[in-house]
């Protein structure tokens, strides 16, 4: 292409990309826009968006939460373990805890041990701000109302491939046909 | 093992476990067996106070679709007062939604995005977590869907339950559903709801202008208003309910309180039968006023005889005259002089007796109070009729010991008497104690005394006796001497 | 020659700091400058939470911050959309903020002319947030706003309200923020909409009646939170509020103010 070619091309090319920019592609909703960053549990750094490329299981917890976030770390087990083997491979779970302070790499890891949590399975740590953030893009509560004490929600998040919440779980009695099913259907 | 230990610990440690017994699973499923299939759907029919809409002629199950939108506007309140209402749909109270035992209500809920704050809408024909208060919570500018099943017949209050409750009430969020049970209800000729409501303002009552909620006599629960559909007058006048005579009537009423009961009575006529709490049962007939609770409902069915207007209240009356709570039934018809005759003549009354006004005079009450010292403690020695006991009892009536000095009968009653005295000729000398009465005691007892009896003497004024006491306690222990003792 | 100057600022820091922590205030109040024209000086201070824990109160110690005198206006946010064109309307991501995100803007640098000095509203958690970080600030915590504008229910409410000039005030408007009365005299301003706060989703009333006892203890398991107060009605609506709202919501009534970190 000469010259003068380009210094057209190239201008209206980029005016056609800007002015057919969707409003609302799928990847608008993906949380993997908060680009915040994390360490796992054995100090390997990690970006959110690393976590792109395979489905999601999320849950906010703490390691000393005693009530609701054991239930949640079992429904999640209970998913994994009633997952046909043909999703099993293409879905990732990923533990975040709310209270950075207390829950530091050396608890983490022997949280993992305690509740047997599979290899595959992420455990995040991360700074304040971006727990604030990441619970407020998934509609998770949660308030620190005593040392290591938290009020909080229930919540498991399934995200698709892309990092979009196609599924949140509140209520962990029963079966899990609902998270199973989400996971079906938005696997691709 | 480990995992059990953990589970039981967050069973125990939490409410949040919803563990289901195996009881609880059978008796789970006999319900689930229990509700009705659904066919097909349908938009809800719904309708603005007073009417209601017409029976459903349905015989089976369906999916409701209801559409739900709260708005925070002014509208009047009385005649040159406005409040901002917090509405489902236009007014309040909200709309009539009439469905029938078993359907599924689909209810999309929205909150219209120029509303200041989040609203949510609890049915309490619904049976489920907040009658659906958490499945429908939302902000300004956004709606929820959600499902319920109307699993039993009843007439049913919903509202909104937003914190803070009551004031979400107390801005006029409210309405009625009612849930058809599955044979219907009996026919009538004529429906309408009434859905009594409290307004709390700062000003008082007809107070002009724009008036606001006023929390502090929410909580005190003294409203300003009591009214019925939610404005003062809104079934009066030309909003009257209309009807025929001979027509048989059936009022669905609510009451939203959020604090006050309503005695619900129409003037002038009875129910004939009585859905008490807005239940699917007639428990009681003939009944002139029933109570609608806070949070609840009542139907009444009526048949309307003679022509005329009907007012009907909240019975607690000042509510009725003072704070709104009135509205009107017009009947219109034929009349019935057999059932009710209307005035039929007019003439003078007078029946040639004079009633007593009892003036305001001391005297008058003072022989009251006097009577009654003379009934509790002279009767016994000087006899009701005041003869007294001859040789032991000096007479009172008609005495000259007691006409002849005034000043000592005082000093008799402050101190008590011994030693001999004649009276009326007799000779007595016995004791009479002193009972430790006041100054107004004494001078009641013997102002009525002395008027009675037979004799014709002056009162005596407490503040004479008074001043006998007092010298009396200057003249000091040399006087004591005399006192036989206080009796009391 | 560097130790000076970083001894200085080490000594500088303390007299601030050690200054906030006693009665006695700041000698040429230090801290109290660092603050900019347009906001105010909050000092450090307690604030006694709505919601009880357990059985009793614990109140939670302020910092002091620097805070915007009033909600950031239209055209400050017009400023920092012209600086940061992927806030604009037309190219924020949906995660970042809902379709209604500057509805009332014509276009992406278009604000109504007659607003331009009215607070900004339409905006959501993310954008409020980023305006706030490239400011060199934030939003303030529940905590903080609680402390300086969480005034309790006045007795009239209709005095309360009068000061309420936005288009989208309500009589309720004193629940929108009324101020601390030591901070009364310092100018801050509330012109009656709701404001952002950095962790909003913390509050846990949901959809219940008042307090959170007994809240669906499916969604919210917390050690039963009860208000203190619970004729404090305002509170109670600005909780309410806030536990309506998701990050990327952006409503007519809703704006934000920022806050500074001192030292």
């Amino acid at each position: 292409m000469n010259g003068t070619l380009k210094g057209i091309a190239f201008p209206l090319l980029a005016a056609v990309a800007l002015t057919t920019q969707v409003t609302s592609s799928p990847r608008e909703r993906s949380i993997y826009q908060l680009d915040s960053s994390w360490v796992e549990d054995n100090g390997h750094a990690l970006r959110l968006r690393a976590l792109e490329g395979k489905m999601q299981l999320l849950a906010l917890i703490y390691t000393t939460c005693t009530g609701s976030c054991p239930v949640t770390v079992k429904a999640m087990q209970m998913y994994s373990r009633t997952m046909p083997d043909d999703i099993k491979g293409r879905v990732r779970f990923v533990l975040v805890t709310v209270d950075p302070k207390q829950d530091t790499l050396p608890v983490l890891r022997e949280y993992r041990r305690e509740m047997n949590l599979e290899k595959r399975w992420k455990l995040l740590r991360g700074s304040p701000e971006d727990v604030r953030e990441l619970a407020a893009v998934l509609g998770f509560n949660y308030e620190q109302i005593e040392s290591g004490q938290f009020a909080h929600s229930n919540l498991v998040t399934v995200l698709d491939r892309h990092g979009e919440i196609v599924h949140q779980q509140k209520n962990f009695a029963g079966d899990n046909t609902d998270v199973t099913e989400a996971i079906r259907q938005h696997n691709n | 093992m480990k995992h059990f230990a953990w589970l039981l610990v967050a069973a125990i440690g939490c409410p949040c476990l919803h563990a289901g017994s195996p009881d609880a699973s059978a008796s789970l499923a006999t319900s689930r067996a229990a509700l009705d299939d659904i066919r097909g759907e349908e938009r809800a029919v719904v309708t603005s106070a007073p009417h209601v809409p017409p029976p459903l002629t349905r015989r089976h199950a369906t999916k409701v679709l209801l559409d739900v939108e709260v708005k925070e506007h002014t509208k009047q309140l009385a005649d040159g007062v406005s409040y901002t209402y917090w509405t489902f749909g236009d007014d309040a109270p909200g709309q009539f939604i009439r469905v029938r035992e078993g359907d599924l209500v689909q209810t999309r809920f929205s909150n219209h995005p120029d509303n200041s704050v989040a609203h949510n809408i609890d049915f309490h024909a619904a049976t489920g977590p907040g009658g659906g208060g958490e499945a429908s919570f939302v902000a300004p500018g956004h709606s929820a869907t959600f499902t319920w099943r109307a699993m039993r017949a009843g007439l049913y209050l919903y509202h909104c339950v937003a914190a803070p409750a009551g004031m979400h009430l107390a801005n006029g969020m409210y309405g009625l559903i009612l849930v058809e049970p599955k044979q219907g209800l009996p026919k009538v000729d004529k429906e309408f709801f009434i859905v009594q409501g409290e307004f709390y303002t700062n000003g008082g009552y007809g107070e002009r202008g724009d008036q606001q909620f006023d929390m502090q006599k929410a909580v005190r629960e003294q409203p300003e208003y009591v009214v019925f559909n939610g404005r003062v007058g809104a079934l009066m006048g030309e909003n009257a309910l209309r009807m025929k005579a001979g027509e048989s009537v059936r009022l669905y009423l609510g009451n939203a309180g959020p604090a006050l009961l309503s005695s619900f009575h129409i003037v002038g006529e009875i129910f004939d039968d009585v859905y008490g709490e807005g239940g699917t049962k007639v428990n009681q007939n003939n009944v002139q006023t029933t109570v609608v609770p806070v949070g609840g409902a009542a139907m009444v069915d009526l048949q309307v005889e003679v022509p005329g207007t009907y007012q009907f209240v909240d019975h607690s009356m000042f509510r009725a005259f003072n704070k709104g709570a009135m509205g009107a039934m017009e009947v219109e018809g034929a009349l019935r002089p057999e059932i009710f005759s209307g005035r039929q003549s007019e003439e003078i009354f007078n029946p040639g007796t004079r009633l007593q006004r009892v003036a305001a005079v001391t005297n008058t009450s003072s022989a009251d109070h006097g009577k009654q010292v003379y009934e509790r403690i002279c009767t016994t020695c000087h006899q009701p009729d005041g003869r007294g006991l001859p040789g032991v009892f000096p007479p009172l009536a008609k005495s000259d010991f007691l006409m002849n000095d005034p000043e000592r009968a005082v000093r008799v009653l402050l101190e008590g008497l011994q030693g001999p005295i004649t009276v009326n000729g007799q000779a007595f000398n016995g004791v009479m104690p002193d009972f430790s009465l006041t100054d107004d005691e004494i001078a009641a007892v013997l102002s009525y005394v002395r008027s009675n009896f037979g004799n014709a003497g002056p009162q005596v004024a407490p503040a004479e006796v008074r001043r006998i006491r007092a010298a009396l306690a200057k003249a000091g222990a040399a006087a004591k001497g005399r006192t036989v003792g206080s009796i009391r | 020659m560097r130790i000076t100057i970083v001894a200085s600022l080490v000594v500088l820091t303390a007299i601030c700091l050690a200054a906030e922590a006693g009665p006695v205030k700041p000698v040429g109040g230090a801290c109290r400058n660092s603050c900019r024209p347009h906001e105010v000086f909050v000092p450090a201070g307690v604030y006694n939470p709505f919601f009880k824990t357990g059985s009793e109160t614990r109140p939670v110690t302020v910092e002091p911050i620097c805070l915007s005198a009033s909600p950031i206006t239209q055209e400050e946010f017009l400023k920092f959309v012209r600086a940061h064109p992927s806030w604009r309307k037309s190219r924020i991501k949906a995660l970042f903020a809902e379709d209604s995100y500057l509805e009332d803007w014509r276009d992406d640098l278009t604000p109504q002319s007659d607003e331009l000095s009215q607070p900004v509203t339409f905006v959501s958690w993310f954008a409020a947030g980023a305006y706030c970080e490239a400011r060199g600030g934030r939003l303030p915590t529940v905590a903080e706003w609680e402390r300086i504008a969480g005034g309790g229910a006045p007795a009239n409410t209709r005095d309360a309200s009068a000061g309420a000039a936005h288009r989208g005030a309500t009589p309720f408007a004193f629940a929108m923020g009324t101020s601390a009365p030591e901070l009364a005299s310092t100018g801050i301003r509330f012109p009656g909409v709701w404001e952002w706060t950095a962790n909003f989703n913390s509050a846990l009333v949901s959809g219940r009646i008042g307090t959170n006892e007994g809240a669906d203890t499916s969604q919210f398991c917390g050690d039963g939170v009860r208000a203190v107060d619970p004729s404090d009605y305002g509170a109670f609506l600005r909780y309410s509020f806030r536990s309506s709202l998701r990050a990327n919501f952006a409503l007519k009534n809703l704006g934000f103010r920022c806050a500074r970190e001192i030292s």
